[in-house]
């Protein structure tokens, strides 16, 4: 039994539908890795499961947290669940924590809210949750504002505000993008040691594919609102079939091996309302036929141990 | 941002804090100036009742309009009412008129503007109708509803409050919208906190800047508008001295004794200036990006 089950999510902005017929699980304890370029709606997935798409967004589809179509909750019960059972980690840790609040106020927010410490319990436990998250002399940052923190100890107070209430799901939305390198690899670190200790299933997004083959157990990799190939991590990795998921790793740089131009994949992901009617991808697709303008390519699992949107996935394999 | 993660800070920097706005504000040479002339001026009308050297409504015919001299040091009304007393007294109906509008309109005006600003849907009725009263000069709207609701202290601040809400709430409202979408508050609706929780604690203490200058020049504004008002006869009803009140008294006799006038017009002009170099103080020490840009 998964912890979360999404089928066919669609999200639409008046008549422009920016996501369309998205399914994944995430079982319990599982580092799931949704991988795209920017606008391919890996954003707006996260956003749609925690309830809180921008004014003006529909969802349509199910998706079924802990037995409970999220979808259908009145507002009042997703405030319960938000920051309790599932919690998210946003992209800027810059401006992603309140600059008129101590760290250690923000954090005990959440333990009042959803788990009615008092103040004293709160803020004890806010200290305890900074040294979770590895922040030296958590005693003492507890009562310091944002702005006396680096970017990377604002990452981790931000975990800590997600994990205080031990969700059963972190959504981490490319919790590292900002970061330096050395700074991005202690996050994940510490997102992979906290995964195993507290047993939470993880929505990683990402577009660094880097950091997918480190921590994540099984990808969806999406392109302009769908789904365009899904499986285990290693099976992606190792034999991807969809032409867009090829791409990708192709334009990751290597150690190894001549120094060249990187390969680039021409063109940009189009926008929501230029979508093509067949395949999305097809206008960019070195392997496009006319067959794949007819309709959109239904996700068809392939020998390689992977499911990939792509009618010509075993001829060009 | 360098390798400071995890908190291996050099304990020198760790101690250094950047100076809060505070000691901005009191290291601000316009609102130290501000300060003291609104301060002196201010601390004159709290202290009229001793300061004041005669009785500010009592009539004495015996001396109406003396020129300034020795006993009455600005001279006197065509009452023979000491103006130096009246001035001093009338300081201190003004400031408590300034001080009720700044904060009536601060109050409701703020209100109204996070409430149009953050709940969408109000907006645009709500906002209309604040600039469907500002279409109104705020002034001549003032003289109305205080002529309509007749002549007192209360209703001299009730009327021009209205006059300056929507400003207040404009200002407000834009504040909100700002804030409204940094991504701290996407966070605090992503740990379930309710829309009334979002607002009051994470977005109103930082959008609420602009407001707080805003208002000392609103205090300024409506000082000078008790004037106007009392000046055209729907302030404060006589014999209550207010500053605008003795210049209307003045007024008459501009040519023979323009002492009457004189002394409350510049009590005015230094509470209105006071007022505006604190508030420019107040709006660098709130800003200090603003305030970096200009040096």
């Amino acid at each position: 039994m998964s912890l979360i089950s999404v089928r066919d999510l669609s999200v639409a902005f008046g008549g422009t539908r920016v996501l369309e017929d998205v399914s994944f699980d995430i079982a319990e304890g599982e580092v799931l890795g949704v991988v795209g370029e920017s606008g391919s709606g890996k954003s707006m997935t996260a956003l749609a499961i925690m309830g809180l798409l921008p004014m003006g967004g529909t969802a349509a589809g199910r998706i079924d947290f802990e037995g409970r179509d999220v979808l259908a909750l009145p507002e009042r019960e997703m405030q319960r669940l938000r920051g309790a059972r599932m919690a998210m980690i946003f992209q800027e840790p810059m401006a992603s924590l309140n600059p008129v609040l101590t760290v250690g106020e923000q954090i005990a927010e959440v333990l009042r809210r959803h788990r009615g410490l008092d103040r004293r319990a709160a803020h004890a436990e806010a200290i305890a949750l900074l040294k979770l998250v590895e922040i030296a002399a958590a005693e003492r940052r507890v009562d310091e504002y944002p702005h006396q923190l680096s970017g990377g100890m604002r990452q981790r107070a931000m975990i800590a505000i997600a994990l205080a209430c031990r969700p059963r799901l972190l959504i981490a939305d490319e919790p590292t993008t900002a970061l330096d390198a050395t700074v991005q690899a202690g996050i994940l670190d510490l997102l992979r040691g906290l995964r195993r200790e507290l047993g939470m299933a993880v929505l990683l997004i990402t577009h660094d594919l880097g950091v997918v083959s480190d921590i994540c157990e099984r990808v969806v990799v999406m392109y302009a609102g769908r789904v365009a190939e899904t499986g285990p991590a290693a099976a992606i990795f190792d034999g991807p079939a969809h032409p867009y998921t090829r791409a990708l790793l192709a334009a990751i740089p290597r150690l190894e091996g001549p120094i060249g131009a990187l390969p680039a994949i021409d063109g940009v992901v189009p926008a929501p309302a230029d979508f093509p009617s067949g395949c999305r991808f097809a206008p960019r697709c070195a392997h496009a036929r006319p067959a794949c303008d007819a309709a959109p390519p239904p996700l068809r699992a392939l020998p390689s141990g992977t499911a990939a949107a792509c009618i010509r996935a075993e001829e060009i394999a | 941002m360098a390798g400071a993660d995890g908190g291996a800070v050099a304990p020198a920097a760790r101690r250094r804090r950047p100076p809060g706005a505070l000691s901005r504000l009191v290291a601000h040479p316009s609102f130290r100036w501000g300060l003291l002339l609104f301060g002196a001026v201010a601390l004159c009308g709290l202290l009229a009742a001793w300061l004041a050297p005669f009785d500010p409504l009592r009539n004495n015919f015996r001396t109406r309009f003396r020129p300034p001299d020795e006993v009455f040091w600005f001279g006197t009304d065509r009452f023979g009412r000491d103006i130096l007393s009246r001035t001093l007294h009338g300081i201190q109906v003004s400031l408590r008129i300034g001080l009720g509008v700044a904060v009536l309109t601060a109050l409701a005006g703020g209100a109204i503007g996070a409430v149009a600003g953050f709940f969408r849907r109000v907006d645009g009725p709500v906002m209309r109708l604040m600039d469907a009263l500002m279409a109104f000069p705020a002034v001549l709207l003032a003289i109305a509803l205080a002529a309509a609701l007749g002549p007192s202290e209360l209703n001299v601040i009730v009327a021009l409050s209205i006059a300056y809400v929507p400003r207040a709430a404009r200002v407000m409202r834009a504040g909100v919208l700002v804030v409204r979408e940094f991504p701290f508050v996407e966070g605090a609706r992503a740990i379930g906190a309710s829309p009334a929780r979002v607002l009051l604690r994470h977005v109103l203490p930082n959008a609420m800047a602009p407001l707080v200058v805003q208002q000392t020049y609103v205090f300024a504004l409506a000082v000078l508008a008790e004037a106007v008002l009392s000046f055209l006869g729907v302030g404060p009803p006589p014999p209550t001295p207010t500053l605008g009140g003795i210049i209307a008294d003045g007024r008459d006799f501009i040519q023979e004794a323009p002492w009457i006038s004189l002394t409350p017009g510049v009590v005015i002009a230094l509470v209105v200036l006071g007022l505006n170099l604190m508030g420019d103080g107040l709006r660098d020490a709130l800003d200090p990006r603003l305030r970096t840009a200009i040096r």
